[in-house]
């Protein structure tokens, strides 16, 4: 609004002397008192303004600053997570290392036992091998058996001759019947070796609480619990891993928080800068208003018109009271003229 | 550790830049003008100093010339931190001894960015 060019016209309409014009003019004078206290009444409210802006930005900064101390509380913890996982993840990668030699313990034990189970069925099958010797040592003891009673008749035959070949040939099959008869007993023990073999095979690891009903039942079950630590190893490696990126991930977004939270605080100065504005415009409203006061009275008949204050001189001191460019060319833009805003860079070393 | 002296007669730019001071590492003392700064100077022994303009009591173009008759002062970076942007402003300041000029409202980075270049080690 150009309030020069309104008082000009006002001005020369109201020219010319009468007492209907004084009358006029008194109207005008009380009617201008009357506006005094409203622009009273706009500085006091711009004033609050300034101290609810003030308030509010202060309270918000303190939220903002809790804000910030619970993101330093996250990113401690995060950091402390990050560094039991790192641990962990060192102690996994040794747990996998002695999982690795469990299995091979396993499986050089698992080849063991069955190159064992090989050598006992050799073994068996050998023993039994035993049992057809046996059968030829008794064909000989039989044999011989006939052979001395052979030579007793022989030796009967011979008379007083023969009387000492008798006795050899008594004691002759006397060796053959013993022969014979430990023949018969080392066939009985070879059998029942072989037997107790063969059920050692079939039954060889039974346990009395009937976990492992066999050698083949037992690598199975060791197989399948080395497979099982393997598997368990690899699940809390990924699990291991899962944690070590979402805890990353927090150490990340509480930084970005801090960062926000940084940018926040500095937004504050908002509130310094439009407490700026709104004392200027206080101050500009209070010269307004001893101004109209003035102008009242001399339409009152209380003043004098030559002492009232230059309008346009009052444009220029709301001109030099400004501090910030916007200030400036908002003042251009509604005055049509006034200083070109300075183009100053917003930092500056000397 | 830095020591920042700040100086401001805005609460509210006290609280918030000592807020993104400290949250930075620095160790900030405040003043709310000119006189209440220079009776700071010799205890807080600030390796910087930020000044507002435009503060009752005593503005920061009078405050900056007298800490600058300051032994300890003399040569200590001092950054004007203000609303004003006029250029003639920025003239006085510099003839009266101040290091730099920065317009409200200054992002953190920026601050951070020129306190560090003014105080090196920062």
């Amino acid at each position: 609004m150009n309030g020069r060019a309104g008082w000009g016209r006002r001005a020369r309409r109201d020219a010319g002397p009468g007492p209907t014009r004084q009358a006029d003019a008194a109207r005008v004078g009380s009617a201008l008192e009357h506006a005094v206290p409203v622009l009273d009444l706009l500085g006091a409210q711009l004033g609050h303004v300034v101290e609810t802006t003030e308030h509010a930005a202060l309270s918000f900064l303190d939220e903002v600053k809790a804000v910030d101390a619970a993101a330093g509380n996250v990113a401690s913890e995060a950091d402390r997570l990050a560094a039991l996982t790192a641990e962990q993840s060192a102690e996994l990668a040794e747990i996998a290392a002695i999982s690795r030699g469990s299995g091979e313990v396993i499986e050089q034990l698992v080849a063991f036992i069955e190159r064992r189970d090989r050598a006992v069925i050799d073994l068996v099958d050998e023993v039994r091998g035993l049992s057809d010797h046996l059968g030829s040592i008794q064909k000989i003891s039989r044999a011989t058996t006939t052979l001395a009673l052979n030579a007793k008749i022989e030796a009967s035959r011979a008379g007083e001759h023969g009387a000492g070949f008798q006795v050899v040939a008594d004691e002759v099959r006397e060796l053959s019947r013993q022969s014979d008869i430990a023949a018969r007993d080392i066939g009985d023990r070879i059998e029942q070796l072989a037997l107790r073999l063969a059920e050692a095979m079939a039954d060889r690891a039974g346990t009395d609480d009937g976990t492992a009903r066999s050698d083949g039942d037992l690598t199975r079950r060791l197989e399948a619990v080395a497979q099982q630590q393997r598997s368990l190893v690899e699940r809390l490696d990924t699990f291991t891993g899962r944690v070590d990126g979402a805890t990353r991930q927090l150490v990340a977004n509480s930084g970005t928080v801090h960062g926000l939270t940084t940018s926040m605080m500095a937004g504050l100065q908002f509130q310094d800068v439009t407490r700026q504005v709104i004392e200027h415009v206080v101050g500009t409203l209070d010269q307004l208003g001893h101004q109209l006061g003035d102008v009242a009275g001399v339409l009152e008949g209380r003043g004098d018109v030559d002492g009232l204050g230059d309008l346009e001189a009052s444009m220029d001191r709301i001109r030099d009271g400004y501090v910030m460019d916007r200030q400036r060319q908002t003042h251009a833009e509604v005055t049509g003229a006034g200083p070109r805003a300075e183009a100053a860079p917003a930092i500056e070393l000397f | 550790m830095t020591t920042v002296l700040l100086v401001d007669d805005s609460r509210t730019v006290l609280m918030s830049m000592s807020a993104i001071l400290t949250k930075s590492g620095f160790e900030v003392v405040t003043a709310t003008d000119g006189s209440d700064a220079l009776g700071k100077l010799d205890e807080a022994k600030p390796n910087i100093i930020i000044s507002d303009l435009n503060m009752p009591t005593m503005d920061g173009l009078t405050f900056v010339r007298e800490a600058r008759k300051r032994p300890g002062v003399r040569f200590t970076p001092i950054l004007m931190l203000t609303t004003e942007s006029a250029q003639a402003k920025r003239q006085e300041a510099k003839a009266a001894g101040a290091t730099g000029w920065l317009v409200k409202p200054v992002g953190p980075e920026e601050l951070i960015s020129v306190i560090r270049q003014v105080v090196p080690g920062a």
